[in-house]
């Protein structure tokens, strides 16, 4: 009886010490506006990461609807059915939420732009792809063009200043017309497209919408000023480049981060890291309409051709 | 005013295509009004439309000048009188052109644009989950109609003229034809009934078609052909029924005739038996009186009276017999002699003994002979005058006569055969009538009554007799007999008997 009575004592002591080294629960919410091609290859990329750290870990998805309240409470029913280990947000929307409801569970973000200015206060990888790494390819790319125009508004002058702090180091000369307004884009391009070699884009919503991106696009090739844009999707609409972020290798950064936080044992600083890699995209037919000829070794490197 | 059935349906065509020439019409002028009432729609909303693509960026950043390059372009456009954009508060950015025209359509679109959240910035990089859209401003848009209605009109007086050239072609098609199927085959038909109504039965309605008025043409045909068989039949009814009063009343007067025929022939057979039989008793007067005068006076006759006298008892002998002959000859049929069961093998050599036959003539008889049935006395006559006839005729000096009989269907056959002087071809008829003999009375005694007789006798037995001979070679008389007896009919033998 005795005897018994220890063994019951110790099943129960090492079922305790176990219980910390079970697989963690990751809970991943995805915002409404996140397109599922790329969710579903960084969310690959993450699992994948975790797998190659022999990091077991059980992975719930949370997709929310876009409707603010419906979406709380979808978001907090799912921690508190799940009790979540770390909560994995992809996009800005679900970032903002899972920060707002939630504070005793580490977050980590990842496919946000400009986390700084939409006010995002936890650790993650962002999509802004460095305009270091952008400006040293598009040297390699359009070695001729050095006059880069920009568009910007109040909203996104940082990434202004940042590109301007950045083409120092690469010698080119970039000029920026600041608007107030949608109403101002017309002229601004107008303006911009008398002087510029080329236009790159800056991401702000505010300038950049469905109808203004395709009057640019529109005006760009009708002036002969090849336009650079924020992702392969414009560049099969009409822009000549664009550079992308590897969504898998996004979800590999997440994950690389959140294995930190699962590991660390007191909350860590808030740490925005940028996507390690960078691809970029072409439209030869947009090239060929503007007179510009890529050599091989180029269209080789390019992750998307389009108009071949 | 009559009019024929062709007339009436050509008149029907007419009509018919009058009423198809005005439904073809409206189908048509209807069909071309909405085909270019649904071209003009399809335009204007095309228009419209790149109206509103076009208007989509200028109305959303205000751009009032692009506004009015794009609208002004549109203006420029064929039907396109009028022309505003409003934006969504209802502020007109432009609007020219005139509202005035009676004839118009108004076309108004509004103007959707993505609708843009304004936090979200990683869409700019990933693009939209789902769009969505927002009106912005509208264009309206006024379209003249005076084009369409002109190209309308124009269009409904060509189908017009087409439909009416195109029916009136069909309608004289139509007229051709029926001419042509129904008015040529009726007239045929109703001059064929004319004539055939006329009386010539032997004419055929032909209307060179197979369809009902061809099935009539040929009915009325078969009609007129059966009509003609009726009256050829009634014509050889009538002419049977006149031929059959001629036989009657030539049947008649023959049977008059026959009746007639009959008396006199009982008459001339009557008296002929009357005369013969008469004739006889002053004969045989003579006779006796000629032997008493040759007796009593035999002194006082010289040689001379007594020749005379032998010459005068020579010719009332041979007058005697030509009388008995005549007797035989109208005995025959005249007397009826019962039948009766006949042994020729009996009977023959009966016959040839009773006729002293010279020893230098042989009579044999070849084969068995048959047993008739007949007349015992008028069979005697048969063989006996026929082999008298051979044995008296007979010049050879080894005579032979052979009797000879075979069987035949129905009948028997007989021959008597001589070696005696034959008889010319010329002559084979006429041994066989009466008084007919071919030697003078003075070398052979002979009345020629006896074939004559025996020809008689033969025939009434319903038998034939001929001879075929060759002169100097000898003769050979054939007779048949049949081989049951019939009924003699007496009318018949009366008959026979004058013959």
């Amino acid at each position: 009886m005795r005897k018994t009575l220890i063994g019951l004592l110790l099943i129960v002591f090492f079922s305790g010490l176990a219980y910390p080294n079970q697989k963690p629960a990751i809970l991943c919410v995805k915002s409404d506006n996140i397109p599922a091609e790329p969710y579903d290859a960084a969310l690959s990329g993450f699992r994948d990461c975790l797998k190659n750290n022999s990091t077991n870990a059980s992975i719930i998805e949370c997709h929310l609807q876009g409707q603010k309240e419906d979406d709380l409470l979808k978001l907090s029913q799912a921690i508190e059915s799940k009790r979540p280990d770390l909560i994995l947000t992809m996009g800005t929307n679900a970032t903002r939420i899972a920060q707002d409801m939630v504070t005793d569970v580490p977050i980590i973000f990842t496919m946000v732009l400009d986390p700084h200015r939409s006010g995002i206060s936890v650790s993650g990888v962002s999509m802004d792809i460095n305009y270091e790494t952008k400006l040293e390819t598009l040297k390699d790319i359009l070695p001729d063009k050095t006059k880069i125009g920009v568009i910007y508004s109040p909203q996104s002058t940082p990434s202004y200043e940042e590109l301007l702090k950045a083409s120092r180091n690469f010698g080119f000369n970039v000029s920026g017309i600041e608007i107030s307004s949608e109403k101002e884009f017309p002229k601004a391009i107008k303006t911009i497209f008398e002087t510029a070699d080329c236009f790159l884009m800056l991401p702000d919503p505010k300038i950049y919408f469905p109808k203004s991106i395709q009057h640019l696009l529109h005006e760009s090739i009708k002036s002969g000023i090849p336009t650079i844009g924020l992702s392969s999707t414009y560049t099969r609409a009409g822009a000549l480049i664009s550079f992308d972020c590897d969504y898998r290798d996004l979800g590999k950064q997440a994950a690389d981060l959140a294995l930190e936080r699962l590991a660390a044992d007191k909350p860590q600083q808030t740490e925005f890291i940028k996507p390690r890699k960078a691809e970029f995209s072409l439209n030869l037919l947009v090239a060929e309409r503007l007179g510009i000829r890529f050599s091989s070794k180029i269209i080789k490197q390019a992750s998307e051709v389009f108009g071949k | 005013m009559r009019f024929g059935i062709s007339e009436k349906i050509v008149l029907l065509f007419i009509l018919l295509i009058i009423s198809l020439e005005a439904t073809t019409s409206c189908y048509f002028i209807n069909h071309e009004k909405n085909t270019l009432l649904a071209e003009f729609d399809e335009r204007a909303k095309a228009l419209a439309q790149s109206l509103v693509v076009s208007a989509e960026y200028p109305v959303l950043v205000g751009d009032k000048n692009t506004l009015s390059v794009i609208a002004k372009a549109l203006l420029e456009q064929k039907d396109v009188v009028f022309c505003q954009i409003k934006d969504k508060q209802g502020q007109i950015l432009f609007q020219e052109g005139s509202q005035q025209d009676k004839y118009v359509k108004k076309h108004v679109l509004p103007i959707m644009t993505e609708k843009t959240t304004a936090t979200p910035s990683e869409e700019l990089l990933l693009g939209p989950a789902e769009k969505e859209f927002e009106e912005i401003g509208n264009v309206c848009l006024l379209f003249s109609l005076v084009g369409l209605r002109n190209t309308l009109n124009e269009a409904k007086s060509t189908i017009i003229v087409f439909v009416v050239i195109g029916m009136s072609c069909a309608m004289l098609f139509i007229i051709v034809l029926i001419k042509l199927i129904l008015s040529r085959p009726i007239g045929e038909l109703i001059k064929g009934i004319a004539i055939i109504s006329g009386g010539d039965l032997h004419y055929k309605v032909s209307v060179g078609t197979k369809d009902e008025i061809g099935q009539l043409a040929d009915s009325f045909n078969s009609m007129t052909e059966h009509l003609r068989d009726l009256m050829h039949k009634e014509r050889e009814l009538a002419a049977e029924a006149a031929t059959a009063d001629i036989e009657r009343s030539r049947a008649e007067e023959l049977e008059r005739a026959y009746n007639e025929l009959e008396k006199v022939n009982k008459e001339l057979n009557d008296f002929a038996y009357i005369v013969s039989h008469d004739l006889k008793a002053p004969l045989r007067g003579i006779k006796t009186l000629a032997g008493w005068i040759s007796n009593d006076w035999q002194d006082k006759i010289d040689d001379s009276g007594k020749e005379q006298l032998n010459l005068l008892l020579s010719r009332v002998d041979r007058m005697h017999n030509l009388i008995e002959g005549i007797l035989q000859y109208s005995r025959v049929g005249r007397i009826k002699e019962e039948s009766i069961q006949i042994d020729l093998n009996q009977l023959v050599p009966e016959i040839i003994d009773s006729l002293a036959v010279p020893d230098n003539i042989s009579v044999t008889i070849e084969n068995e002979l048959p047993v008739i049935e007949s007349g015992q006395t008028q069979t005697i006559q048969i063989f006996q005058n026929l082999l008298s006839n051979a044995v008296k005729y007979m010049d050879k000096p080894q005579g032979q006569i052979t009797v000879d009989c075979v069987e035949e269907d129905s009948f028997w056959k007989f021959s008597v055969a001589d070696n005696g002087p034959g008889i010319e071809e010329q002559h084979f008829e006429k041994i066989f009538k009466m008084f007919q003999t071919l030697s003078p009375r003075d070398e052979f005694e002979s009345t020629g009554v006896g074939l004559t007789v025996v020809k008689k006798i033969i025939e009434m037995y319903d038998g034939r007799i001929w001879v075929e001979s060759k002169v100097g070679q000898g003769s050979k008389f054939l007779f048949t007999l049949p081989k049951h007896e019939e009924v003699i009919k007496n009318e018949k033998l009366q008959a026979n008997t004058v013959g």
